[in-house]
C-alpha cells in the first residue's frame, strides 16, 4: 500500500518507470491489496465490533469512593442503609439504571442477569440504583427486576431524589439529564477495598472475566 | 496527508465489499422468493414486531446483544431504541440511527443538520461525539440486506453494527412482515404542517372562567407573536443568520394556533373535536383548560394519534399503561389522593372518615384513596353526600363514626360547613382537604379548627422559588401580561417553550411520534417555570410532576402554609 500511494502521489516518477514495470507494479499492488483485504477486514471487524462509547470497548479505572450515609428503599419497599448494604466481605457489582431507559439500561441489566447465571456458584451482591427515583417506585423496580429474573442478592434501590443524587455524585455518576447518563459498572472485591469502574457496555463474558480476574488477584 | 492518501483505498474496500453484498443480495432474493408461497407480508404484523417484539405466533422475538447476552423482545424490540417514530435516540452515550423508510431505503449521505441535537445540544462523552462525526455513508438497504443487518448485524457496506444492536432470530416470514412495516415507517409527514405554517390548537372546555381564559390567551398570543417575528427575521436573511441556523431554515414554519372552545355535555365533545379537526387538521394540541373530566379529549387524541401537551386539568386520564399521545403536568386529584394514602399509611393506625360528593372531581380521588388504603392498617368509613351539609349533619356523622381523621373531597363552598364542625376534644384530630379542590388556602378559620386542617399540595412551596420562574415572569412583564392566573399562565409557557425546543431538534421531520419523544427528552432540561418543584419525563412517561406535599395551615409562613411532609412520590 505504501508503494502504491508513494508512486501515485508523484505522477512524474511513476511515468518514468516504463510500461512493463508499471504493469508489474500494478499487478503487485493489486495482489498486495487483495491480500490486505482479509487482514484489513479482520482488523476492521475487531475495531468496529466495539465502536467508541459502547460495545466491547470499555475503559477501566481503579479508584476509591466515599459511600455516603444515606437510606434508600429497595424493591420490596423496605428501607436500606447503603453503607450497611456495601459493608460485606463478598464482591459487589453496582450499576445506575432507570426503568424507562430505552437503550443502555436494558443492556446493562441483561448483562447483569447473564453474568449472574455464570457466577451462580460464587457469592456476589448485585446492586442496581435508579437515577429516576420520582418515577421508579419500588413497584416499578419490582416489575423491572422480574423482567430480568432477578432473585435475592440482586438489589434494586430507589429513594429521595436528593439522596439518590448524593450517591450518584459520590460515584462520579451524576448527569443533570438522566437521558445523558453513561453505562458504568462498579466492581469491588470486598468492603474497604477500592472500586474498579468499567465505563462502556460489556458482554457477559467480559463482566465475568473482570469479576474473576479481580477475585484471582485476592489469592 | 495520511488520511487523504488512505481514503481511496478505503473506498475500494467499500466497493469490493459492496460487490460482495450484491451477490449476497441476489442470494437473499432467491431465498425470499423461495417462500413466495406464504401469505403476503403484512405491515400490521410487522408493526407488532417493531413496537412490542411479538411475533405472529404470539411468542416474543429472541436476540443476542453484546456478543453473548441473550435477550427477549419484551426487553429489546426495535421501538425500545429506535423509538416508535423510527427516528432513533441518543440516550446513554449511544447513538441510535434513524430507521424510517426514507432513511433506510435511500443512500445514507452526510448532513450535519440531521445531527443537530447530537452535535450541539447534548452533554455527551467524547466517544459519542466521535461516533456522530464518523462519516458513515452507505447505499440504500434492500429487503435482503436489511435481513442481513437484522440477523447478523452487518450493514450494506459490510460494516459491523454496534454490538448493542440485537442480532434477531427471525424466520423469513417474520422478517418479511417486519420489512413491510419498515417500508411504511415515517414514510409520510403527519398532518397539521404545510409549506409555510405549522398548526396547533388549544382546547377549552365549557365552564372555564372567562378571566382565566383571557389570561391564558394573553400568554399564547404573546408567545406566538414573538416566535413568528423571530422566524420571519431568520427567513428574511438566508445565509446571514447567525452560526448554525442556516442549516435549519427548511424546518422553520409560522406557528398558527386556534382556540377550540367546546360546548354542551362532554359526550358531544368527541364529535365537536372531529369537526374542528376536519376543518383544520393540527399537528398537536398545546396547553388547554378543562373543568371536569379530560377523558373525552384524551380519547380523541389517542384515536387521532394527536399529541396533547400539558393541559390544565385536575382530572387527566390515569390509566396503566398511559396513553401514547397525552402528556400531562401531573396526575391531578388522583395523584393527590395517592400521595395522601402514602402519607396516612406511614406509622399510624387510623379510623378515617372520607366524605365526598357524586361529582367526578370528588368521587375520583375518593376512589383512588379507597383503593390505595385497601389491605392497610387504616380503617376507612365513607359517606357520599349531597345537598347542603349543615352543622347538625356533621355533628351526627362524627358522633356516629367517631373518626380519628377526616378526608373531605369537597370544594370551596364547603368552607362554612367545615367551620361549623364541633370543636370538642373528642372530635377528629386532623382534617385533610385538597388544595386543588379548594382553589386557595383557607383563611379566617377559627384557630382551634385551622390547627387541625391539612392540605394535599401538589405544587412548589411558596418561598422556594425556582430560578426560571423569574425569567418567565420577566418575560410576561415585558409583554405587559398581568400574571393574574400564574399557574395557568406559567404552565402554558412551559407547553409552548418545550414545543419550541422539540421542534428545533426535529428539523423538517414533522412526525408526531418524534415530537412526543423530543418533548420527553426536553422535559428533563431546565425549562420548569416553577409551578411544580420538579418536572421530568422519560421514554413513555406521561406525568411530568410526580409528587405532592402535605401541608398544614401556618398564617405566619409564606403563602400561609408549611410542609409537614417531604415531596411524596407515591
Amino acid at each position: 500500500m505504501w508503494l502504491f500511494t508513494r508512486f501515485t502521489s508523484q505522477p512524474g516518477r511513476w511515468r518514468r518507470l516504463g510500461a512493463p514495470v508499471r504493469a508489474g507494479a500494478l499487478l503487485l499492488c493489486t495482489l498486495a491489496f487483495l491480500a490486505a483485504v482479509p487482514s484489513q477486514h479482520q482488523h476492521h471487524h475487531h475495531q468496529q465490533q466495539h465502536p467508541m462509547g459502547s460495545g466491547e470497548h470499555y475503559s477501566r479505572v481503579r479508584t476509591s469512593y466515599r459511600v455516603p450515609d444515606v437510606t434508600l428503599v429497595d424493591r420490596t419497599g423496605a428501607t436500606v442503609s447503603l453503607r450497611k448494604l456495601l459493608e460485606v466481605d463478598e464482591p459487589v457489582l453496582l450499576q445506575f439504571i432507570f426503568t424507562t431507559c430505552t437503550t443502555i439500561c436494558p443492556a446493562m441489566s441483561a448483562t447483569f442477569a447473564a453474568a449472574r447465571q455464570e457466577l451462580a456458584g460464587d457469592r456476589v451482591r448485585m446492586i442496581s440504583i435508579t437515577i429516576d427515583p420520582h418515577h421508579d417506585t419500588p413497584e416499578r423496580l419490582q416489575d423491572y427486576a422480574s423482567r430480568y429474573g432477578a432473585g435475592p442478592g440482586w438489589f434494586f434501590l430507589t429513594g429521595e431524589l436528593d439522596d439518590i443524587q448524593t450517591v450518584q455524585k459520590a460515584f462520579d455518576a451524576f448527569w443533570v439529564n438522566k437521558m445523558q447518563h453513561q453505562p458504568r459498572t462498579y466492581l469491588r472485591r470486598s468492603s474497604g477495598e477500592p472500586w474498579l469502574r468499567l465505563s462502556g457496555l460489556l458482554s457477559s463474558a467480559q463482566l465475568v472475566a473482570e469479576q474473576e480476574h479481580q477475585e484471582h488477584q485476592a489469592e | 496527508m495520511n488520511g487523504v492518501r488512505g481514503r481511496p483505498s478505503r473506498r475500494w474496500v467499500g466497493r469490493w465489499v459492496a460487490g460482495l453484498t450484491l451477490h449476497l443480495l441476489a442470494l437473499g432474493a432467491v431465498s425470499l422468493s423461495a417462500v413466495a408461497g406464504q401469505p403476503p407480508a403484512d405491515p400490521e404484523i410487522g408493526q407488532r414486531i417493531y413496537r412490542q417484539g411479538i411475533l405472529p405466533s404470539g411468542e416474543v422475538v429472541r436476540a443476542t446483544i453484546q456478543g453473548d447476552v441473550e435477550v427477549r423482545g419484551s426487553q429489546f424490540h426495535c421501538a425500545s431504541c429506535h423509538r416508535r417514530s423510527g427516528f432513533g435516540s441518543s440516550e446513554g452515550g449511544v447513538y441510535v440511527p434513524p430507521v424510517t423508510a426514507p432513511r433506510l431505503f435511500a443512500d445514507r449521505l452526510l448532513d450535519r443538520a440531521e445531527l443537530f441535537r447530537e452535535f450541539y445540544q447534548e452533554v455527551q462523552p467524547p466517544s459519542f461525539r466521535a461516533r456522530v462525526r464518523d462519516p458513515r455513508v452507505r447505499p440504500a438497504y434492500g429487503d435482503a440486506s436489511l435481513a442481513v443487518a437484522l440477523r447478523q448485524g452487518r450493514d450494506p457496506t459490510g460494516r459491523e453494527l454496534d454490538p448493542l444492536m440485537p442480532r434477531y432470530r427471525l424466520s423469513d416470514e417474520e422478517m418479511a412482515h417486519l420489512v413491510a412495516y419498515l417500508k411504511t415507517l415515517g414514510a409520510e409527514p403527519d398532518p397539521g404542517v404545510d409549506e409555510g405554517a405549522i398548526h396547533f390548537a388549544t382546547v377549552v372546555t365549557p365552564g372555564v372562567d372567562p378571566a382565566e381564559l383571557g389570561a391564558l390567551r394573553a400568554v399564547l398570543d404573546g408567545y406566538l407573536r414573538r416566535k413568528n417575528n423571530d422566524t420571519r427575521g431568520q427567513l428574511a436573511h438566508p445565509n446571514h443568520s447567525p452560526w448554525h441556523r442556516d442549516d435549519f431554515l427548511r424546518g422553520y414554519r409560522e406557528w398558527k394556533l386556534e382556540i377550540w372552545q367546546l360546548e354542551g355535555p362532554s359526550d358531544s365533545w368527541s364529535e365537536q373535536l372531529d369537526t374542528l379537526y376536519r376543518q383544520r387538521p393540527v399537528f398537536a394540541l398545546l396547553a388547554g383548560l378543562g373543568v371536569g373530566d379530560w377523558g373525552e379529549i384524551h380519547r380523541f387524541c389517542e384515536r387521532r394519534e394527536l399529541p396533547c401537551l400539558f393541559p390544565n386539568t385536575d382530572l387527566p386520564v390515569v390509566t396503566s399503561p398511559p396513553g401514547d399521545y397525552s402528556l400531562y403536568l401531573s396526575k391531578g386529584l388522583s395523584g393527590e389522593a395517592e400521595a395522601l394514602a402514602h402519607y396516612l399509611q406511614t406509622n399510624r393506625t387510623l379510623r378515617l372518615l372520607q366524605v365526598y360528593r357524586d361529582s367526578e372531581a370528588s368521587s375520583r380521588p375518593a376512589g383512588v384513596l379507597r383503593a390505595a388504603l385497601q389491605g392497610g392498617a387504616t380503617e376507612l368509613v365513607e359517606r357520599k353526600v349531597e345537598g347542603e351539609l349543615d352543622a347538625a349533619f356533621w355533628r351526627d356523622l362524627i358522633a356516629e363514626v367517631k373518626p380519628t381523621d377526616l378526608v373531605l373531597w369537597l370544594g370551596e363552598s364547603e368552607f362554612e360547613a367545615l367551620s361549623l364542625l364541633p370543636q370538642s376534644s373528642a372530635g377528629p384530630r386532623r382534617i385533610y382537604l385538597s388544595f386543588a379542590l379548594l382553589g386557595e388556602v383557607p383563611r379566617g378559620l377559627p384557630p382551634e379548627l385551622s390547627s387541625k386542617v391539612f392540605l394535599t399540595y401538589p405544587f412548589a412551596l411558596p418561598g422556594r422559588e425556582i430560578p426560571r420562574r423569574y425569567r418567565v415572569r420577566a418575560w410576561l412583564r415585558s409583554r405587559r401580561i398581568e400574571p393574574t392566573h400564574p399557574r395557568v399562565q406559567l404552565n402554558a409557557y412551559f407547553a409552548l417553550s418545550i414545543t419550541d425546543h422539540a421542534l428545533l431538534h426535529m428539523l423538517e421531520n414533522f412526525s408526531r411520534d418524534l415530537f412526543v419523544e423530543s418533548v420527553e427528552h426536553e422535559a428533563e432540561n431546565a425549562l420548569n417555570p416553577g409551578v411544580f418543584p420538579h418536572l421530568s419525563l422519560g421514554p413513555g412517561q406521561r406525568f411530568a410532576s410526580k409528587g405532592c406535599y402535605i401541608v398544614k395551615l401556618s398564617p405566619q409562613s409564606a403563602g400561609g402554609i408549611e410542609a409537614v411532609s417531604g415531596w411524596i412520590v407515591p
